[in-house]
């Protein structure tokens, strides 16, 4: 039976596709990381790094521009009449003429100053100690996950340390979800405390699905392995 | 284990040694040995024919059945 593809092209498929897939999260993640930082920093930032701010119309001169970078809050919005609302209008310059938009995510920048509420203050930290769980699972997954590879590279497939790492790998995945869905009940719990509007309705924004399919894929691949493993080994002690 | 390996008992009535044997018979001492010490998980009919050539004996002198 021909082969599809050596174990050792697939396994630097896996690493490539992995690297791809860490620089695209950076990439797409890093104006928000941006933002955070220079909260979490506390430096002014001055007016010039804000001047495409539009102007609230209660703003009073430039009192909307911030000093110091606002906190951001991620907001997944559903109109509240129907699907065919669309509340909001955009100027196209293309067409030199308003159209009609909805929101469906949302960033809202709230000042650094503002003061929160203690159930907000208590829902956002309880949110960032489970992104940290969260920081630690992925840090575990990527370690497992380099160990496999290595391994495989090697052309040791049927190795118990192998399903061990591959088991580790998807109880990392599953428990990522479940952090996940937690942490961000949390946080939208929190953002229908700051926010309510008038055209939409928060929605609460679920963790992506993908991370459980996947840890259970990878669970059910283990326990593959783990059989043929045993036949191996039969096989060893068949004279 | 239910089936007891007697290949010891053999060799000594034949006066043969491991290593000799596993080389009449084409496979390795290390393997010969598993199968002497009752490690063996199944035997090839192949092996088994070459070792009963070897030793002029039966399937039965070698393996045998206890309910223990």
């Amino acid at each position: 039976m021909k082969r599809f593809l050596s174990l050792k092209t697939l396994v630097w498929l896996a690493g490539i596709a992995f690297g791809f897939m860490i620089v695209s999260s950076f990439i797409n993640g890093f104006e928000d990381f941006k933002m955070g930082f220079y909260r979490g920093a506390g430096s002014p930032i001055g007016n010039n790094r804000l001047t495409d701010t539009v102007k609230p119309n209660n703003a009073v001169g430039d009192d909307y521009k911030f000093q110091i970078a606002p906190d951001v809050y991620f907001l997944k919005l559903a109109p509240k009449k129907s699907i065919f609302n669309f509340p909001d209008s955009i100027e196209n310059i293309k067409t030199k003429s308003k159209t009609s938009t909805r929101y469906y995510r949302m960033k809202a920048a709230l000042p650094a100053s503002t003061l929160l509420p203690s159930r907000v203050r208590m829902y956002s930290g309880i949110s960032v100690f489970l992104s940290l769980l969260i920081t630690v699972a992925y840090i575990f997954l990527i370690i497992n996950l380099f160990l496999l590879l290595s391994s495989l590279q090697s052309e040791a497939v049927f190795e118990m340390d192998n399903i061990k790492q591959l088991r580790m790998i998807g109880i990392a995945l599953v428990l990522i979800f479940i952090l996940m869905s937690v942490a961000n009940y949390l946080y939208f719990l929190a953002n229908k405390i700051l926010f309510e509007f008038e055209h939409y309705n928060i929605l609460y924004d679920k963790a992506d699905t993908i991370h459980l399919f996947l840890g259970v894929v990878i669970l059910i691949v283990a326990e593959i392995i783990n059989r043929g493993l045993k036949l191996k080994q039969e096989n060893e002690l068949t004279i | 284990m239910p089936i007891i390996v007697n290949l010891d008992v053999m060799m000594a009535k034949r006066k043969i040694s491991l290593n000799e044997l596993s080389e009449r018979v084409g496979i390795t001492p290390a393997n010969l040995s598993i199968l002497k010490t009752g490690k063996a998980k199944a035997i090839r009919f192949s092996t088994l024919e070459a070792i009963c050539h070897e030793l002029i004996c039966q399937p039965g002198d070698i393996l045998e059945w206890s309910d223990d």
